[in-house]
């Protein structure tokens, strides 16, 4: 398998270990995993540097196996962890957040694929702090439509979940068990559920995907009612998941982002770095219009 | 005060580690935050900064594979300090 050596662009800044103790520390007294250190984040310093994290729940073992993702896979046997929620609530409010990510690893173990935890953690969330914006990234839940409303009931602002690759590459890329058609159907489900909702979806490039097709799922995803849109670049984060077939230039990826915004997305967000979580917040004010300024100007690296 | 920098921790379950480029020599001079070396996973490249002004000691050339919490390099206040800790 060909490695391909890392353009200068994707060298990313660290920084003294002692700034990332605010959410280090936390993370560990309240027993809660992020998907940031889980996912190996590239952002992660920049990110935690700022004070923002992004919270696993359900645990840390994935009933799924993508093979662009380094989660590790098994079946967790139905377990849950009841104080889950409440931790994570305490955790927002002890770092004084005003928005939050909450995702989860892929529960097919639960009957509900864990759409009542989420529930709860929003609940829990809003109980304490209800200025605290919430964006659920979801796992599909088999494309169940009680699930999702189970969630959307709770009151996140945001419910993303992610397409991840284009239709010929989805079977390669992601789990047997998951399907370009059923992630289509949970997004257009939680659009027409509450229309209100800022529905989000993010791709991965760099699998062996051709310029025409990353049009053609961005048309998909936006004649399903997505407003906000991330495109980044796929890392290899591990050796058993699939190799970088490209680097996609700085470049390209403004001229998807500027390709978003023409088709109408609310608000887009391409570059080498972009992760579905990064900069949520923002992207979030960009899509509601809050702040007009930001809107097609982010900067790619 | 002798400072060691050393592979973060929070590059969790890296796989390998490489120490692909230094930017900086025995006995240099750096200021703080300056770039010290880059890291690869198979993930990304990570810069590593200098954590304060000072005169650095490498420890591990470049090529070499590290851990989590491995001595990368030391950065000592003046030479003299540099020298005592050969």
């Amino acid at each position: 398998m060909e490695i391909l050596p890392k353009p200068e662009w994707l060298v990313i800044k660290t920084t003294s270990e002692y700034e990332l103790n605010r959410i280090q520390s936390r993370l560990a007294r309240y027993n809660l995993n992020s998907v940031c250190q889980a996912a190996q984040c590239p952002n992660l310093f920049e990110c935690w540097r700022e004070g923002k994290v992004t919270i696993m729940i359900l645990g840390s073992t994935c009933t799924r196996a993508c093979r662009f993702c380094a989660t590790s896979s098994g079946n967790p046997g139905g377990k849950v962890d009841q104080d889950e929620a409440a931790r994570v609530a305490e955790f927002a409010s002890a770092l004084g957040l005003d928005y939050l990510v909450i995702t989860s690893v892929t529960r097919d173990d639960l009957k509900d694929g864990g759409a009542s935890v989420f529930a709860q953690v929003v609940h829990e969330i809003k109980s304490k702090r209800r200025d605290l914006k919430v964006e659920v990234l979801v796992p599909d839940f088999q494309g169940s439509i009680e699930a999702l409303q189970t969630v959307l009931k709770a009151g996140p602002e945001v419910l993303a979940h992610n397409l991840e690759t284009v239709e010929r590459l989805s079977g390669r890329v992601r789990d047997a068990k998951a399907s370009y058609r059923t992630s289509l159907l949970v997004l257009e489900t939680a659009k027409s559920l509450d229309p209100r909702i800022l529905v989000k979806s993010g791709l991965t490039l760099g699998l062996g995907e051709t310029e025409n097709e990353v049009i053609q799922t961005m048309t998909d995803l936006r004649d399903r009612g997505v407003d906000i849109l991330t495109l980044g670049q796929y890392l290899t984060p591990a050796e058993r998941c699939l190799p970088v077939t490209r680097y996609i230039t700085p470049q390209e990826f403004e001229y998807l982002q500027r390709k978003g915004y023409e088709m109408g997305f609310n608000a887009v967000f391409a570059g080498p770095l972009v992760r579905s979580s990064y900069k949520a917040s923002l992207l979030a004010q960009t899509a509601l219009g809050a702040d007009s300024k930001i809107k097609g100007d982010f900067k790619c690296y | 005060m002798l400072l060691e920098v050393k592979v973060p921790k929070v590059i969790e379950k890296p796989g390998i580690i490489r120490l692909v480029t230094w930017y900086v020599k025995d006995g240099d001079a750096v200021d703080d935050l300056a770039a010290l070396c880059i890291l690869e996973t198979s993930k990304a490249s990570f810069e590593i900064p200098a954590e304060k002004k000072g005169f650095v000691k490498r420890v591990k050339k470049e090529g070499d594979t590290v851990a989590v919490g491995d001595i990368i390099c030391l950065i000592a206040d003046s030479l003299k300090e540099l020298d005592l800790s050969r």
